[in-house]
């Protein structure tokens, strides 16, 4: 279970996320949503050790891991796939993915990747940053299949894919949560993030909104809280 | 054929050394980003170490090699990887500074303690291995070309198979990635930088019996490195050390043919430079494939108050204008303090809205110096005197031209490996001849007539220095400089907005070497005679160093470091001036570790261990908040 | 016809041929939308276009002008403009400086003088420039933020602002609205359609938010494997069974914006 508990945190003077609370329960699986800006990205990168909160606390499966580093927190089961292209881009395909496994499980995690997108099975030799957008970040996504994590942060991995392979990923996302992987999916595809949440997060200008069940919330409060008046008018 | 072999043999493991050296070289490069100029500074300590454990303490060779390259290898990385670890992924620049300061700090510190003369030493393998053609093959050759065949393999082999070899590629491309994929990039870098070294310490101890031990000359070979990595493309193991190999052997053909001709006596020597300079033109590396991180040092100058800054002026141009009066005697090193003001105006005009390096401009200094005499002079042309030292600088920018374009095109390292190449060029081939210093080595430059005073040739070479601050100040602050700044962080979108790339980089280039030109020129007037030993390739980097260590405003760094490097000697005992190097080199050194350490503490609630880049993290941080 | 034309456009890499022999055409005042699956090759299109990759065959057409032999600078001297899919900004540089970059850059071009001398209408024309595009694009609240500090969406929209206010006649937008959120994007849709129906700019968007591009387009070109696969009106394309087989999959259109 991941628990961020009462997390203040920001950048040099500026505070982004104030007295967050959230928790993945085992095996659960978490729609995070808001608004550009809202903080959902700076709340993952708490979670994932790649920034220490300035108040609150980091927990994984009862031990305190607040302050702890990115690969302390990997070693716990914990893994973040980052928004943006998070690969190696002067590795090749075969390399990149070797790293996202641990030492001495790479044929199998090799093996999964290629399983979850045939696209990179065809690839292995090719240097990862001259892959296509897309290509890119299912290379990127695939740590979360080739690892052995517990708890998958997932930070808008949707971001530029084919509406196709979008509908794929989602079916993905749900295998792994099927196989008792808990997920924290922050996601600008909204109702198919709320097809698969068990639970739902409204994170807005840096404070948790809304916290509960897909059925709570009805379209138009999503629309209000995610979108903002100004949006609902336009 | 025959009357070859010994010179190939010579030269195949003198080769086989600079490929060992290059191999190293190219490693930490490719796994860190940072381009290590203190390589060979690490040998050298690494051969001292050797020999003092060796001959002096009477240690059996295999130990002493094994204590010097351990020893040397850990420590030298651990303190190589804590000193570049907030700059491995910013900016190329940073990383020369830093670098060339901790090469000048640990040359300097083998120098203070085992002095400038140069040891000789005996070979510690005695005997020969063989004949070879009825060449006698020396045994220290024979463990040299073994030895370095080996290590490369096996790193190579490494760098392939491993998981930390793999890991070694992956932290320079996305350290935080890294991270969170479950292992310490820190771990990993320090692991490459304490191969490296390794790689650097059993080059110092095993080419040392070939050389001799001096710190200098030592220090030097890593330039022979650089031809070697030029001609890998700055990635390629295997290529790296067959352009070491070629680079050893076409060296000693060449010394058996240029042999009495003492024009081209030079040439061999030059050799790893024509060749690291033909190999960035001829064969470019290709970019590497991870983003350009942006220029940090560009942004962070200290943005003083109007009226600060206003007041700040007004006291400088008091004081200036009553040193003739303070000083008494020691008028004329003032003067040549001001000549050197545009030296470093010119360089940091280059170095902080452009991000480009320059190691050469020491050797525009001495262009500008020799032409002015030329032209000034009773015994040339005899040009006016303010004609003259216009023209000397306009005879530094074809030069600086012919340095600049090829490399230009590719990176901020490239150029600075480019100019450096350079210098030494210049030091050994050009300087000595007639064109420059001659054989006499020294040029005599005449003052004004209107001001042969010493007084009144310091108020004119002040106001020459202040013409030329304001022009710089000007520029950065008009499009040049927005462009510039824009450059050193997104070519490619200037590029497809229509701006021609290179010619922003020449322009200021070609403005820098002129006014680095003029400044030469003055201080040769100053002096009234000037020989190259002033213009020495190691002063470029000294430049570089002092005008780093001297803060981060434009002009005021450059008045500072102007300072520090012509008058303060004039006051201080003369340790100061032998010991130049190794003061500013540490203070460089000291004062990274010192900012990153301060960055820490000022931000103790966030330690932001961000995005692909902490040293961009942090300054956008401090950028946001004020 | 006035604007882009590409015929018989073909790009390898190594083995690879990532464009096959790709005929297009985006004129003035119309919105041409470029669609396909990963990997189909519509980056590298944008990159041939403007003159980043050297295309093994074909002929890039600009304003009736025959541009395949020149460098990416003359290419946006001519007035093609592009953002990329990874926005291309100086993060250390405001918001404000970014989009005026953009200008200076043109203005200066090749011109050594121009670098150091800018003319003496120059500062006029780009404030306007750089206050119209930024008003137009939204932005102006954050004018004199560090774009380093901002979120992807945000930076996409400076990006929009440099091509804006450097005057282009022809845009290449690559992905310019993937970050945005669903209002922001329809806001962004808004801003380019009056920059083709009000100032009559040509743009070539390629996008994978089906809403938005089914939503804002004229026309759309659709590739597969570097190949042209269907080309037509956006109610013809979402009609179309190869488009549907190769791209859109079966469920796409009821909830492409969520
Ligand atoms: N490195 C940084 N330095 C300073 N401020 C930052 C930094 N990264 C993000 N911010 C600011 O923090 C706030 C929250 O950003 P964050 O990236 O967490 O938002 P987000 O919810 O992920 O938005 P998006 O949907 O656009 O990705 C924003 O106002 C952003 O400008
Ligand atoms: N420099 C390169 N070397 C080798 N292959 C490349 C290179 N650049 C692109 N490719 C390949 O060419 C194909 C087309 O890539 P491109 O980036 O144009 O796709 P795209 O249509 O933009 O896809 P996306 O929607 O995912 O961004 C891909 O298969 C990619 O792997
Ligand atoms: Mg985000
Ligand atoms: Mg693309």
């Amino acid at each position: 279970m991941l628990r961020i508990d009462a997390v203040t945190a920001g950048y040099g003077h500026t505070t982004v996320l104030h007295d967050v609370t959230v928790v993945v329960p085992d095996g659960s699986v978490v729609a995070m949503l808001g608004p550009n800006g809202a903080g959902k990205t700076t709340l993952l990168r708490v979670a994932s050790g790649l920034l220490v909160p300035w108040s609150g606390r980091l927990i994984v499966d009862g031990t305190d891991a607040t302050g702890a580093s990115p690969h302390r927190l990997r070693s716990l089961g914990v893994c973040l796939v980052p928004e943006g292209r998070g690969i190696f881009p002067s590795l090749t395909v075969r390399e990149n993915l070797r790293l996202c496994c641990r030492a001495g499980q790479e044929t199998s995690g090799l093996e999964r990747a290629r399983e979850s997108f045939p696209v990179l099975g065809k690839r292995l030799e090719q240097i990862a940053g001259t892959m296509s957008g897309g290509e890119q970040q299912m290379l990127a996504l695939a740590r979360a299949y080739a690892g052995d994590a517990r708890v998958v942060l997932l930070d808008e991995v949707s971001m530029g894919l084919a509406p196709k392979v979008v509908d794929e990923i989602f079916a993905f996302l749900a295998r792994l949560a099927a196989e008792g992987i808990s997920l924290l999916l922050v996601e600008q595809y909204v109702s198919k993030a709320m097809a698969i949440a068990d639970y739902v997060c409204l994170l807005d200008r840096g404070a948790l909104s809304f916290v509960g069940e897909p059925a709570e919330l009805s379209e138009s409060t999503i629309l209000a809280n995610y979108l903002g008046a100004e949006a609902v008018g336009a | 054929m025959t009357d070859l072999l010994p010179f190939i043999v010579v030269g195949l493991a003198a080769g086989s050394l600079y490929g060992l050296a290059g191999v190293g070289l190219t490693l930490t490069y490719t796994t860190t980003g940072v381009f290590n100029f203190a390589h060979g500074a690490l040998a050298a300590a690494a051969a001292f170490v050797f020999f003092t454990l060796h001959v002096d303490w009477g240690w059996p060779w295999p130990l002493a090699v094994a204590t010097a390259v351990v020893v040397v290898g850990a420590l030298g990385g651990l303190v190589v990887e804590r000193v570049t670890r907030n700059v491995s992924e910013a900016d190329s620049a940073a990383g020369v500074v830093v670098t060339v300061g901790l090469m000048l700090a640990v040359q300097g510190l083998v120098q203070w303690h085992y002095g400038v003369t140069t040891r000789q030493v005996a070979p510690f393998l005695a005997g020969t291995t063989g004949h070879i053609g009825g060449v006698a093959v020396t045994a220290q050759q024979t463990a040299a070309i073994v030895i370095a065949a080996a290590a490369t393999v096996g790193l190579f082999v490494f760098l392939r198979t491993s998981r930390l070899g793999t890991e070694m590629r992956a932290v320079v491309d996305n350290s935080s990635l890294l991270d969170l994929n479950g292992s310490n990039p820190n771990r990993v870098r320090t692991a490459a930088w304490m191969i490296g070294s390794s790689f650097a310490a059993l080059t110092g101890v095993l080419i040392a019996p070939f050389l001799g031990l001096d710190a200098s000359l030592l220090t030097l070979l890593v330039v022979q490195a650089f031809g070697a990595v030029a001609v890998g493309r700055f990635r390629s193991l295997p290529l790296t050390y067959a352009g070491g190999i070629a680079i050893g052997v076409g060296a000693a053909l060449l010394t058996k043919w240029v042999g009495g001709h003492t024009v081209l006596a030079g040439l061999p020597a030059a050799l790893p430079f024509l060749v690291l300079f033909l190999a960035l033109v001829i064969w470019p590396p290709p970019a590497l494939a991870r983003q350009a991180a942006g220029g940090v040092s560009t942004r962070r100058t200290i943005a003083m108050p109007l009226k600060a800054k206003a007041g700040a002026g007004i006291v400088t141009a008091a004081l200036v204008i009553a040193v003739p009066r303070l000083v008494g005697a020691k008028l004329p090193t003032f003067t040549s303090g001001a000549g050197f003001v545009i030296v470093f105006v010119s360089l940091a005009l280059l170095v902080r809205t452009s991000g480009q390096i320059s190691l050469c401009h020491a050797s525009f200094g001495a262009v500008g110096a020799t032409s002015f005499a030329y032209f000034a002079s009773s015994s040339g042309l005899h040009l006016p005197w303010f004609l003259a030292l216009v023209l000397a600088g306009l005879a530094v920018v074809p030069l600086g031209a012919v340095v600049a374009i090829p490399a230009i095109r590719l990176s901020g390292l490239h150029l600075a490996l480019a100019t450096f190449g350079f210098a030494i060029l210049m030091e050994r081939v050009a300087y000595p001849s007639a064109l420059m210093f001659g054989a006499l080595g020294l040029r005599r430059a005449p003052r004004p007539s209107f001001a042969t005073g010493d007084t009144q040739l310091f108020y004119v070479t002040v106001a020459v220095a202040a013409a030329v601050c304001g022009l710089v100040v000007v520029i950065t602050r008009t499009r040049l400089g927005r462009l510039l700044r824009g450059l050193a962080e997104s070519p490619l979108a200037l590029n497809t907005n229509g701006l021609n790339v290179s010619v922003a980089r020449i322009v200021v280039f070609a403005i820098s070497a002129f006014l680095a030109g003029i400044g030469g020129a003055l201080f040769a007037a100053a002096t009234g005679s000037v020989n190259g030993h002033s213009f020495g390739s190691f002063n470029s980097l000294l430049y570089l160093v002092i005008l780093a260590v001297a803060g981060r405003a434009l002009i005021p760094s450059a008045i500072v470091a102007a300072v520090a490097l012509a008058v303060a000697p004039a006051y201080l005992p003369n340790a100061f001036v032998e010991y130049q190097g190794l003061i500013f080199g540490f203070t460089t050194v000291v004062l990274v570790l010192a900012t990153t350490v301060r960055v820490n503490a000022r931000s103790t609630r966030v330690v932001a261990r961000l995005g692909a880049n902490p040293v961009r993290a942090r300054l956008v941080e401090s950028g946001a908040s004020t | 016809m006035s604007g882009l034309e590409v015929s018989g456009l073909t790009v390898r890499f190594g083995g690879n041929v990532a464009v096959n022999n790709l005929s297009l055409e985006a004129p003035l005042g119309r919105l041409t939308g470029l669609i396909g699956p990963n990997g189909a090759g519509k980056t590298t299109t944008f990159a041939a276009i403007s003159g980043l990759v050297r295309p093994d065959e074909g002929i890039i057409r600009l304003f009736d002008r025959d541009v395949s032999g020149l460098a990416a600078p003359p290419r946006a001297q001519l007035g093609l403009g592009r953002t990329f899919q990874r926005p291309e900004l100086c993060s250390s540089l405001s918001v404000a400086e970014n989009v005026a970059l953009g200008w200076e850059a043109r203005a200066a071009g090749g011109n050594p003088w121009r670098h150091l001398v800018p003319r003496r209408t120059d500062g006029r024309a780009l404030r306007e420039a750089v206050a119209t595009a930024v008003e137009l694009c939204g932005i102006g609240d954050i004018r004199e933020r560090k774009v380093g500090s901002l979120s992807v969406g945000r930076r996409r929209l400076v990006e929009l602002a440099r091509v804006r206010a450097g005057g282009y006649r022809l845009l290449l937008l690559d992905e310019p609205s993937s970050g945005l959120e669903t209002a922001e994007t329809t806001r962004f849709g808004a801003v380019i359609r009056r920059m083709v129906d009000e100032d009559g700019v040509g743009i070539l968007l390629v996008e994978h938010d089906m809403a938005l591009v089914m939503e804002v387009c004229d026309y759309l070109f659709t590739l597969d494997f570097g190949e042209r696969i269907f080309a037509g009106t956006p109610a013809a394309t979402r009609a179309s069974g190869v488009v549907r087989a190769a791209y859109l999959g079966d469920a796409v259109l009821q909830d492409a914006a969520g």
